[in-house]
Formats: C-alpha cells, structure tokens, sequence
C-alpha cells in the first residue's frame, strides 16, 4: 500500500486514512474462484471465434438478424414474438366480447400525431436534486413507473392520454420507431389492454445538472400475461399466455415541469442481457460432492451446489444463487434464489427467492409472509429434487413452493418461506 | 462437388487446413484468455470484492473477464490494459448494483448491532482487520465505495480514479471527500 494519496490530507482525517490503509492491508486477497473463469471460458466458446473469418461470418448472421429483428419489431428488444399484433380479421370468436373503443386517435398510420416543442423553462427553481450529478434515491425508478402507467394506456388507446404529455415531439417518432405496440395502437390497428410491470429503471451515465436536465434510462417491464390484443377494425381478441419482456433505452428530458421521453431507442449494450431472452444453461463439470455426515449443523459455507444428475450448477449462471450470513457477511440470514421452473436460468429482474430466518428479523420486519420453521415435516407431496451443496439438500412441494421450500439435513427439516419481494444478494449499503 | 473441382480446390485438403486452422486459433485463444486470466484476474476479483462485496463479485469478475475478451480489439494501447480493466470492472459494478432493485434502506442493523454479530462470530480475522471499517465500508453507496476502492485497494492516485471513472479530478476529489466523510460519520456512531 503506498503511503501517501495525492487529496488534501490536512483537509481529511488522517486518523481514518490510516485506518484504511491498514484495513485493507490486512485483507487478504480473495482468491479468484476456478469457478468464474470456468463459467467465462464457457460464455466465451459459445461464441463464434476470433479471426477475420468468422468475424466476418458473424457480422453477416447479425446483419440478417437486424434485418429480421428490424422488419419484425422494428428495433424493440422483444425477442418473443407473443400474440400476433393484428388479431386474425375474421369475425370474433363465438363468446368474445366485441370491445367499443373510442375513435379517437387518427386512423391513418401514414400521419402519427406530432407534439409541440417544450423548452426548457429556465424560470423555474429548480430542486437541489438537480445540483447533483445523479438521483440519491428512486426518483429514476419513479420516472420510468410514470412513463409505463402512460404507455399501458396509449397501449389501451385510452382517449383520456395525450401522448405529449409523456412524449416530445422527437420521443414520439423514435418511439413510434422502436415499439411495434404504440405504433400498432396509435394507427388505430391494435389496442393492448394489460398491466405493464417495471423490471427495471438501470441508469445510464447523465448528469443532472445539464441544462436541460436529460435522464438516460433502460426500462425493462413486462407486460403482464393475460394481456388482451385487440384488432381495432374487426374487434377480434388474443390474449397473451405469458409475460413478455420488453426494453427500451429512453432519454427523459425534464422541461421545468414534465419529464418527457425525449428519444427511444434499443436498450443499450450493457443491458441487453436484462432483456433479452434467457441464453441457454450450459451444463457443468460432473460434480464429486463430498457429503457432510448426519448431525453436522447448517453449513453456510458450503457454496458448491449440484443438480439432480449429478453436474455442478453455476450461480454465476444463474440457475441459483445462495447467499447467507446476511447482511453483511455477518449476520443469521441464508438466501436461496431459483428459477422456475427448478434448473431454469433465473429470471435476472424477478428472483423467487427463499430465506432461512432464524432470529425472525426477515418476519419481523415484514418481509416475509409466513416465519422460517427450523424444525418443519415435510408435506406429503414433497420430493427430494437433487439439489445438494453436500450439507443440505433441497425439496420442493408442488402445493406450497410458491410460498416456500424444504432444506433437509439428515433428519433436520427446515422451512424457508419465500420473501415478499426479492432481495438480490446481502449488501450492507 | 463437381464445381469445387472444377475451381481446381481439393476440398479434402481446404476441409483439413481449415481444421487446423482452427485448432491452432483455439490454443492460441485459450493461451490468449489464460493469460488474461493470469495477468489481471486476482485483481480484478479484489476490486469488484471491494466495491460489490464477495457475494456479487463472481459475478462481476465473470462478466468483466467475458467483456474484456470480447472487446479486447478496442485496446489501442497494451500499457493500459490494468486501466482499461478496471474501467470495466467499474462499470460492470455500478451497473450490477443499479440492476437490482433493493430495498437498501431498510436494513433495519446499525454498525453497533452488526458489531455485536461481529464480536460473538467464531472465526478470527487477520491482524489489521478493522470490523467497524469493513462495515461502514458496506455501507458506503457503491459509487462512492468504488472511489474509495480504487484509491485505497488499487492504489490509484486521485488523477487516475479520476481517469477511470471518466470523471474530473474535482469530481473524484470530493467524492473520495464525501465517502470519507460518511465514513468518519457511520465509525463516530458506533463508538
């Protein structure tokens, strides 16, 4: 550690840096875990190779992967073609309700509506948040739950939504541009009626005190299954049968009063992998698992995990991640995400994930629905997945694993009921 | 195949040159990534460790060591590859923590309470480990702990945290100021 930094020590504590310095002398370097250069090495073969030629031949397949992406979706991140956008035009399906939608927005695709320009108000005062260089708390998660409330009702062509009040003039074209569904429901071809769902408000690199103020965003949301897609000029309806990811890279402008959608676009590169469809697991290295003996106490240490059949599991996969002495590296708290189903790459922005609680300070504080049981029966229809880290093994019951799942050690049963919201992994921030 | 031959190629032996081809360009790939691996991994690994914690930090160490593979092409200069990685690594954890959406202000532990886990823990910590700081370090906001990481487990000068952030040097400045500064504030209540 060298001795001295080039800031003001004078100005600073000198007390605290040297107990910095010291602290972090101390700490050994964490080994880098085989591992993650196992689970990189095999992120990087799946992917065509380096040299000229199949560089080549790859920027070719992706050239027609635009072209088909952008012919089919033209650029929206919606990798799952879901319902068909324009019902099939036949009479409606015996049963179905003809839906009476107003007539409001212009009928001909060829003449989107325009927005006026809004300046930016320099009369207005603006909040101390804006003498910062990024938000300090959710303020961009809020913006993006305000863009999706408006754009769930000019999915629903809700005549009551003017699309200027969340659009620029130039947002709106680039939206029309990149999202098949308002360009569908503002050409009065398709409405979607449903819930849209944030996933996700990751922030770009903005500074708030440009003038004006311009926040970049990737907001990731679903629209929520069971969403209905009616073909405005038959009436004809389908619903969706799943929830289907979509993202955006979106420019909001604050003009003084309103933040707008000032450019939409494709999610940027960084976040792709947010929105995409999940890549395929690859399977690991067959796993020689050393069981612990009957009696031995839970174990949070014991990371390695394996399947069913006998292969290891990635967490940097995102099969499962398993996360314990939370907070903090400290403290009582064990977290067990998974996929669903079971082995399935985990949905990176909607985790169902699984607390063992001990103390109760998750049940205390509200974050779960039912407390951890630490010495719980298995259900009758429970059944041993396979799922080991060689100190506990996981067990599912179909009726209840919705709301929790079994660890059994030998003949300790535990209960871990499943959190309210999903808490990623133990931070202390 | 008939054309083939009448182009006067053996596609036998184009088949074979090719398969070698790509054999050598896979060993010379896997030596290429092992020695990236060698070079920079442990670092890397103790950077992300220090601005996301160990939980997060496979993770990040993974995506940071795919991304510098496949975009090694944009490295002009090979003396800044250490830069250029951290830069990555930087960005892979910021981007790791605005992903995901926690309730980080609810955790209910104050340091006192988190120093009381601490003390009845069994396992015993290097000497120099300071506990107060290594959790008042988790608490920091991770823009701030990866200035505090650069500067202090890098071992970068203000300029150079400046340069891999992408951001003034009167920027990093009082960010190292301000996380500095939470600091002294979380270590004084705890005392």
């Amino acid at each position: 550690m060298k001795p001295s930094g080039d800031h003001d020590f004078d100005a600073l504590d000198r007390d605290l840096d040297g107990r910095l310095r010291a602290h972090f002398a101390a700490v050994e370097a964490p080994p880098l875990p085989d591992d993650v250069v196992a689970a990189a090495r095999a992120r990087i073969e799946r992917r065509p190779g380096t040299s000229r030629q199949r560089s080549l031949l790859l920027v070719a397949a992706l050239s027609l992967v635009v072209v088909v992406t952008a012919t089919l979706m033209s650029g929206a991140v919606d990798p799952d073609p879901g319902p068909p956008l324009a019902a099939t035009p036949s009479a409606p399906a015996k049963g179905l309700i003809v839906p009476t939608l107003s007539p409001t927005l212009p009928p001909s695709p060829t003449a989107p509506p325009r927005c006026p320009d809004q300046p930016f108000d320099r009369r207005v005062a603006l909040g101390p948040e804006f003498l910062e260089e990024s938000f300090l708390h959710d303020e961009s998660k809020a913006i993006a739950q305000h863009f999706l409330a408006a754009l769930s009702a000019l999915y629903a062509r809700d005549a009551a939504v003017d699309p200027c009040e969340t659009f620029s003039n130039r947002g709106l074209a680039s939206a029309l541009a990149a999202d098949r569904r308002l360009r569908a429901a503002l050409s009065s071809e398709t409405s979607v009626t449903g819930r849209l769902i944030l996933r996700g408000a990751l922030e770009n690199a903005y500074d708030l005190r440009d003038r004006p103020p311009v926040v970049r965003l990737d907001v990731i949301f679903d629209v929520e299954a069971g969403a209905i897609y009616t073909d405005v000029a038959s009436g004809a309806r389908s619903t969706s049968a799943k929830d289907e990811r979509l993202g955006f890279h979106i420019d909001f402008v604050f003009d003084g009063h309103v933040w707008r959608a000032d450019d939409v676009g494709p999610v940027s590169e960084d976040n792709a992998d947010f929105a995409a469809t999940p890549a395929p697991i690859f399977l690991g290295p067959p796993c020689d698992l050393v069981h612990d003996p009957p009696g031995t106490p839970f174990n949070d240490r014991a990371h390695l995990w394996c399947s069913g059949d006998g292969r290891r599991l990635y967490t940097t996969n995102q099969q499962y991640s398993f996360h314990t002495r939370w907070p903090c590296d400290r403290g009582q708290v064990a977290m067990l995400s998974i996929g669903r189903p079971l082995g399935e790459r985990m949905d990176r922005l909607v985790f169902r994930e699984y607390v063992r609680d001990p103390a109760g300070e998750f049940f205390g504080n509200g974050w779960l629905t039912e407390p951890y049981d630490g010495a719980a029966r298995l259900p009758a229809d429970a059944a041993d997945t396979g799922w080991t880290n060689g100190n506990i093994d996981l067990w599912l019951s179909p009726g209840e694993q919705e709301r929790a799942i079994y660890l059994v050690r030998g003949d300790v049963v535990e209960r871990w009921p499943r959190a309210i919201q999903d808490w990623g992994r133990g931070d202390c921030n | 195949l008939s054309n083939t031959w009448r182009l006067g190629r053996r596609p036998i032996a184009v088949e074979g040159r090719s398969k070698l081809d790509g054999d050598r360009r896979a060993r010379s790939d896997d030596a290429a990534f092992e020695g990236l691996v060698d070079r920079h991994g442990a670092a890397i690994h103790r950077l992300a460790v220090a601005i996301v914690g160990p939980d997060e930090a496979g993770d990040v160490t993974q995506d940071v060591l795919v991304r510098a593979w496949q975009r090694r092409g944009q490295l002009q200069d090979p003396a800044a590859e250490a830069a250029w990685l951290r830069r990555i690594v930087v960005n892979r954890c910021l981007d790791h923590r605005r992903a995901s959406n926690r309730r980080v202000r609810t955790i209910p532990m104050t340091i006192a309470e988190i120093g009381r886990h601490e003390r009845s823990a069994p396992e015993t910590q290097p000497a120099g480990f300071d506990p107060a700081i290594d959790v008042a370090l988790r608490r920091l906001p991770v823009e701030q702990r990866a200035v505090v990481a650069l500067h202090y487990v890098a071992d970068l000068t203000i300029a150079d945290v400046a340069a891999t952030l992408g951001v003034p040097i009167g920027t990093a400045k009082s960010r190292l100021a301000a996380a500095l500064e939470r600091l002294r504030g979380d270590l004084g209540a705890a005392r």
